[in-house]
């Protein structure tokens, strides 16, 4: 959002039409890189939804430079605030000696958990590596530092630790418009798990996580497991090497997502997307990159 | 007391975890004891006995919860059980534990070309298999599926910590056999795009629970999930007596520097066990040489059993570890 409001504030631009230019080629850049990660894509479709809106209104360029400005700075405000609100909600989870099953790292699970610390909640947390980058053993490293109870797992052990928590809590990339939730690979076979053993699944998402672009069956870019991430033990040269960094973790699997509007059932995801902004353009771009397979059950 | 060889190497190796799948351990370990017998300097069955009841217990405590080796045991010194009863000469002695060495090679042989055989046929052709961590079973219902002619594809993931999953991977390869690897976590992904599952276990309870390296238990959950086709390969000797009379499994704790390096506070515990426990409604078929069961008719398989009286009363004690 910030890059897109530097765009805006410093172009050279003389006519809305020259902005828009400028704007779409800085969309084109930012596209080439983008993670299956939804607040970005959201936040660009705020900003060309705003551009769209100054274009159909022939607003001067000084007034849709101002709006522009605004929508950024109301993101930043609603960002930090969300945040709280989110964590607000989250919190009451945690019961009093309670076991946290979470999955990778996520910067919103892990600030719950050291909020809850701090207000002198006791609980411990059971984390595994989350191969192929080991993100979970960030996770039990930090909590670690702040003193916090923590088992650090194998991602094969899921099942049993699974049976020895309370609750899972994790973060997502995007939670898509069937209320499914793209997480960094290994969650949905933990859900499986979680669901079996009666273990309630909270996913801790901003409403910026809800990919609005799911709605119209924009798929998100899944990267494959590089053949460098496994041991070079083996004899078969052309290794082929299968899977993604990212799963699908379906709707059913998910007790409630915690979000900073409160504590709702990933049915409702769809229904909250229809009242965000959305961009045609954003959309017809990536409509005409290559076609992304979805994957998930 | 150990004092031949052949018992002491295989005593070191399982004490190191140097062995290879439970099966051959299950052979080395009848080997070894054959060899005693063989070799032994003893003037009477009852000294020969005795020399065979230490070996079998130096061999018992360092063994982990892997069945095969302990039924071999049964055979073995059930064997000795009953011609002892029967009052047999040392030689008589000597030469029915040398058969029973010799049966035993047999029926394993012939057991794991069985296995294969019914196994291969839930091969379907032109699909793709997916087999989690590694097992000589398995490897060899693939491998007969191939000889008949069917082609398929095989998926497997690495298996933390022990990265066996990649021993897959060279099996494979040298069979001809397209094989594609990944990491334990992609097992949500890659089984919905799976025909079928096959695993091997290293223990089948008398409830029909698998213990099975860990990982296998999430990716039975998938494989349930997506309506594939879950498979467990283990021959009867698979099966464990101990568990019809409420003995826990012998499992082990994941050792910390294999999750962890030096570098991490000692307060970051390391959790988990090497090996995972699959119910029996997650299990579509066990593979055996006597046919392919339905994992709680694991109960009539122990029954048929002839377990020794002596191994059976150091189990309890060789459970909790403090034999």
């Amino acid at each position: 959002m910030s890059a897109l409001a530097a765009v805006v504030s410093e172009s050279p631009a003389v006519s809305v039409d020259s902005l828009t230019a400028e704007l779409e080629a800085n969309l084109d850049a930012l596209l080439d890189v983008m993670p299956a990660y939804a607040p970005p894509l959201n936040v660009m479709h705020r900003v060309f939804a705003e551009v769209e809106r100054g274009q159909y209104a022939r607003l001067p360029l000084a007034e849709l430079k101002s709006k522009i400005a605004q929508t950024a700075s109301d993101y930043q405000s609603w960002s930090s605030q969300a945040r709280q609100e989110l964590a607000g909600n989250a919190l009451p989870l945690i019961a009093p000696g309670s076991t946290v099953f979470t999955f990778t790292l996520s910067e919103t699970v892990l600030s719950v958990l050291r909020e809850a610390h701090r207000r002198g909640g006791r609980f411990r947390v059971l984390v595994t590596e989350s191969r192929p980058n080991n993100d979970g053993r960030v996770t039990a490293r930090s909590l670690c530092d702040e003193g916090i109870e923590v088992g650090l797992g194998i991602d094969a052990s899921v099942g049993e630790l699974l049976a020895q928590s309370d609750l899972m809590l994790v973060g997502a990339e995007a939670v898509l418009s069937d209320g499914s939730a793209l997480c960094k690979v290994g969650t949905y076979p933990a859900a499986l798990a979680a669901r079996r053993l009666s273990v309630p699944v909270f996913v801790l998402v901003d409403t910026m996580k809800l990919h609005v672009g799911s709605l119209f069956g924009e798929a998100l870019r899944l990267d494959p497991i590089q053949p460098t991430s496994l041991p070079e033990a083996t004899a078969a040269e052309a290794l082929a090497v299968s899977g993604h960094l990212f799963d699908r973790t379906p709707a059913a699997l998910i007790t409630a997502l915690i979000t900073e509007k409160g504590i709702i059932h990933p049915s409702q995801a769809g229904t909250w997307m229809l009242g965000m902004p959305f961009s045609q353009t954003v959309a017809g771009k990536l409509r005409r990159r290559e076609p992304i397979r979805e994957r998930g059950d | 007391m150990v004092n031949h060889p052949d018992v002491a190497a295989i005593v070191e190796r399982v004490r190191k975890d140097e062995i290879g799948g439970a099966a051959d351990t299950a052979k080395e370990v009848i080997d070894a004891l054959a060899n005693m017998v063989r070799d032994s300097q003893a003037k009477d069955v009852a000294a020969l006995a005795e020399e065979v009841d230490g070996a079998v217990l130096d061999i018992l405590r360092v063994m982990p919860s892997l069945a095969p080796p302990i039924n071999a045991l049964h055979r073995f010194v059930g064997t000795m059980e009953r011609a002892q009863a029967e009052g047999v000469s040392l030689a008589e002695m000597r030469k029915r534990l040398q058969q029973a060495r010799d049966e035993f090679f047999a029926w394993a042989e012939h057991a794991l070309t069985r296995v294969a055989q019914y196994g291969s046929e839930k091969v379907p052709d032109g699909g793709r298999v997916f087999m989690y961590s590694m097992s000589s079973t398995v490897w060899r219902i693939l491998r007969a599926a191939k000889d008949q002619g069917k082609s398929f594809e095989v998926v497997v993931t690495e298996s933390r910590p022990g990265n066996e999953g990649l021993w897959t991977v060279t099996e494979m390869a040298k069979s001809s056999i397209p094989v594609s690897v990944s990491i334990d976590a992609c097992i949500g992904e890659l089984i919905p795009e799976c025909d079928v599952a096959f695993v091997g276990a290293d223990v089948l309870s008398s409830t029909g629970h698998a213990l099975c390296k860990a990982g296998t238990y999430p990716s039975a959950l998938v494989a349930r999930a997506a309506g594939v086709p879950f498979y467990i390969a283990a021959d009867t000797l698979k099966f464990d007596t101990a568990t019809l009379y409420g003995l826990p499994y012998r499992n082990e704790a994941i050792k910390r520097l294999d999750v962890l390096d030096a570098s991490y506070p000692e307060n970051a515990r390391v959790v988990g066990n090497l090996f995972d426990e699959t119910p029996p409604e997650l299990i579509t078929g066990v593979i055996t040489e006597i046919g392919i069961l339905h994992p709680a008719a694991a109960f009539s398989v122990l029954q048929q059993m002839q377990p020794s009286q002596k191994l059976s009363q150091l189990l309890p004690a060789w459970s909790r570890g403090a034999l």
